[in-house]
Formats: structure tokens, sequence, C-alpha cells
């Protein structure tokens, strides 16, 4: 058992798990465009890496993605063309699961137009689904990739709560209280 | 109007889709382009292939991923319901096996008998929405010839930018005398534990929980690594690539030039953790941990 802590370090370097054998971690928030031989020796002189094994180098990607802003509405359709909608990092929405929420808006608006001419999915700003596509479909000068964050969901009525926690708890309850039954009712 | 809806792309927004749209009853065209061309980041058949981070970020409710993520549940989202499925210890992030993740979305798709999978790169998307719906989900890496034809569909200039993924590094090359496992979440004392308490769960943690490893370092060997990194030889961009880096996927060495201390409040920041190589060791037999 521990009997007295230790100093708290001036920096930590975090590995997270990446596979389900628990043999694979990836080094968090490491991603790099540095050279692969440059990565090899610089990381292996973090302390406990000095012998480690790359099983991948880290490395940039291309990123696409439309300028939503003006293009598209919050169903994700490309304005003036009712046929054509995007969905996923293409239209400016970042990470996997904002990627499956634009895939899911328009598959739910294109099924409505197929099934009735009309779109039904316009979901309420109060929904961090909502939220997302209303950010990707106003007009923004600057318009840059967005990940699922709070700063983008109308702010709570009343006094303003300082406790963040506090504050993230009421708007989650006030997404999934009212908004999500009426999701339900819709779909 | 055809009678069926296209969708263009197999990632994590096109199988959704596809799922979503073949529930409602109506036949669905997917088009993919792997196997037959590969983007510079995807190496294997599946759908739904992920390869930045292994992570689908926070599942507690007071985050806005997880809120989002319940949200979709509750949307009956077939992509999360198979992220909880492959699930891999993570916390309180929602991270998956990638492997065992897309196998089991492309099965998924694949048998759905309203859906089917055509393994061909899209070129031409004027004939495809003259009479009949199309979605286009071909993610950041978009083939060159498709983005050239989203440009002249919606008048834009500009379609190219840039992000990154991290290194992975096998678990049995790292040096344990150093690194300990920890949540960081979960390293801070509870208000109703007492220290002895705390000590007991931080011990029994760093054997059981698995799903970080911490590596610990000092000023000195801090400072020495920033020196490295900000003066490291990095790759050499296309000339056509333009860069543009946003925050959620900076580049670690970007991240570094703003500052000697930047590292060390963002992703390397010590918080919720002690450094084992400056605690007294006790010498009874029991108590001693494998460092």
């Amino acid at each position: 058992m521990i009997q007295e802590l230790g100093k708290r370090p001036y920096a930590i370097v975090q590995l997270r798990q990446d596979d389900k054998q628990a043999s694979l971690y990836n080094m968090v928030g490491f991603q790099t465009n540095l050279k692969f031989k440059e990565q090899k020796r610089i990381f292996s002189k973090i302390p406990g890496l000095e012998q480690a094994e790359f099983v991948k180098y880290g490395v940039m990607h291309r990123n696409t993605y439309i300028n939503s802003s003006k293009l598209l509405d919050n169903t994700y359709n490309l304005k003036n063309t009712p046929n054509l909608y995007f969905a996923g990092q293409i239209t400016g929405v970042e990470g996997y699961v904002e990627s499956i929420s634009s895939g899911m808006v328009a598959a739910l608006n294109a099924s409505d137009v197929f099934w009735d001419g009309v779109k039904k999915h316009q979901f309420s700003e109060h929904t961090v689904i909502g939220a997302l596509a209303k950010y990707i479909s106003t007009p923004n000068e600057k318009f840059q990739p967005m990940n699922a964050n709070f700063g983008i969901l109308p702010e709570l009525e009343g006094k303003k709560i300082k406790d963040k926690k506090m504050r993230y708890e009421k708007l989650a309850k006030r997404s999934l209280g009212q908004n999500i039954a009426n999701m339900r009712e819709i779909c | 109007m055809k009678d069926y809806i296209t969708i263009i792309g197999g990632g994590l927004a096109g199988c959704e889709a596809a799922y979503q749209i073949a529930k409602r009853n109506i036949k669905v065209k997917l088009y993919e382009m792997k196997p037959q061309k590969y983007s510079p980041a995807h190496s294997n058949e599946n759908l739904a292939e992920i390869v930045c981070s292994n992570s689908f970020k926070s599942n507690l409710l007071t985050n806005a991923c997880g809120l989002l993520k319940e949200e979709l549940r509750r949307l009956d989202s077939l992509l999360i319901k198979i992220a909880d499925e492959t699930k891999v210890p993570a916390g309180q992030a929602l991270a998956v096996d990638r492997e065992n993740f897309s196998k089991r979305v492309t099965e998924e798709i694949e048998k759905n008998p309203y859906i089917e999978v055509i393994k061909e790169e899209v070129v031409d998307i004027k004939q495809m929405i003259k009479d009949g719906i199309v979605i286009i989900a071909t993610g950041p890496l978009t083939s060159d010839s498709l983005a050239k034809e989203i440009q002249k569909i919606t008048s834009q200039e500009k379609l190219y930018f840039f992000d990154a993924a991290a290194p992975i590094i096998e678990k049995d090359s790292i040096n344990f005398d150093i690194a300990f496992y920890g949540d960081r979440y979960h390293q801070e004392k509870k208000k109703e534990e007492t220290i002895e308490e705390w000590k007991e769960r931080l011990t029994k943690q760093e054997r059981e929980e698995q799903s970080y490893i911490n590596l610990p370092m000092n000023q000195e060997e801090y400072e020495n690594f920033w020196q490295e990194l900000i003066e490291a030889e990095v790759v050499t961009l296309h000339e056509f690539e333009k860069r543009e880096i946003f925050e959620g996927c900076m580049p670690i060495e970007i991240m570094a030039k703003r500052g000697i201390d930047t590292l060390r409040f963002g992703p390397l920041k010590p918080v919720g953790f002690d450094d084992p190589r400056t605690r007294k060791k006790t010498i009874c037999h029991c108590t001693i941990k494998a460092r």
C-alpha cells in the first residue's frame, strides 16, 4: 500500500488503451506531423518509453469540408438542391459521434422526403444533435469544423448557474427531458 | 423518381444513414470506394473504419459529446449501439476495439436486405441527383475526383485542410519502473474518503485499472523534451495542400511552439497524480509494489 504520496510530476504523458487485449496504447494528444525517425528519436526520450516499440507513427492527413454555413440548412440539405444531402466530417462537424449525428439527421429527413415530400426532423437546438445542425448551417464568416460542446446550446433560462457541472447537468436534463420525447414522437 | 436513396461513402456517417433509411423501408445503394481505392489513412476493407483515435470520448451526460451519444442511443443509432458493444475499458470515455467495431458494422450493413453495398468510386454526382435523393458522406479524405465534383456543385473554392493521428505503442515495450496505470479523474481524493481509504484505492487501482498508462516527467525532463520537440524535423507538405489546423486535432509540435508551458496545461497536464518515483517505499514485502 502507498505509505506516502510522492511529488506532483511536472508533466504527465498519458497513453490510452487502444485494443481489447490492452496490448496497444496510443499517445493521448500526440497527433503529429514529425518525420517517423524524429518521432522515434524524440518520443523515446519520454521517461518509460526508452525502449518503446512504435506500432504506428503519428500522421497528418488531409481534411476536406464544405462551407456548410453558407451551403446547408439544418437538415444537412444543400440549399436549392432538394435531392442532395451531406453528412459526416465533410459538413464541418468534427469527431466520430458528431459524424454519426449528422448521418442520422440527414437520413431521417431524406426518408421523410422520400415518403411524404416534406422534411420533418428539424431537431430542437436544445439538443446537441440540433445544436450541431444549427451551428453548421448558421452563416459564419470564419466557419471552422466543430465538436459537440455546450457552448453551441442556447443558455438556460433564469439566473446563470456558476457551477459548471450543475449547469451541464441542467442542460443535459433539458435536452433529454422534453426534447428527446419530441424526437421519439416524430420518428 | 428512383425507388432508392443513394449514399456515397461507407464511413461512420454513411453507415448510420444507411441503417436509418433502411429501417424506414427504403432501399439504399451505399457506395464505398474501398478496396478498389484507398485514402492515405485507410487500410482495411471494412466499412466504418476508424483511423484517428479509438475513443468516442466521454460517456458522461455532463459532457456535450456524452450527451450527444445518449441522444443518439434514444434515436436507435446503430453505430453507437455497436460502439457500446465493442467497447474497451477507458474510464469515463467510450473507447472501442477498432477492428471489432468496424467488423460488426460491416456485418450489420451487409446483411440488411434493404441495403446494397457497391464497391466503386463515384465520380458523377450530377447524374445521380437528377432523379433520386443522394447523401454525400465521403469524409475528411474525399477522393480528389469526387472533391472536384463537389466543388463544382457547391461553387466552392476551398475544400482541403489537415488533421492528424497519434502514434501507437506496444505495452510490453514500456518501462513500468517509471510508468504507472491510472485514470486521472479517479485519482483525486473523494470527499467521503479518509486519507487511508484513498491511498488504498489508489494502490488497488494502479494494479487493476489498465485503461490509461501515465509517464511522469520532472521539470528537467519536460524542458528537454519540449526543446527537442520544437526543433524536430517535420514532414514536408505537398504544394497543393494548404495548411490550416484547428484545435481539435492540432499536431503536438505546433501546440508546443506556442510556448514552453502550453503542453503542461494541455494534454500533458500533471493534474491528479503523484510521481511514484518520488514516493517513499516501505520494506514490508506485503506492501511493496512492482516498481
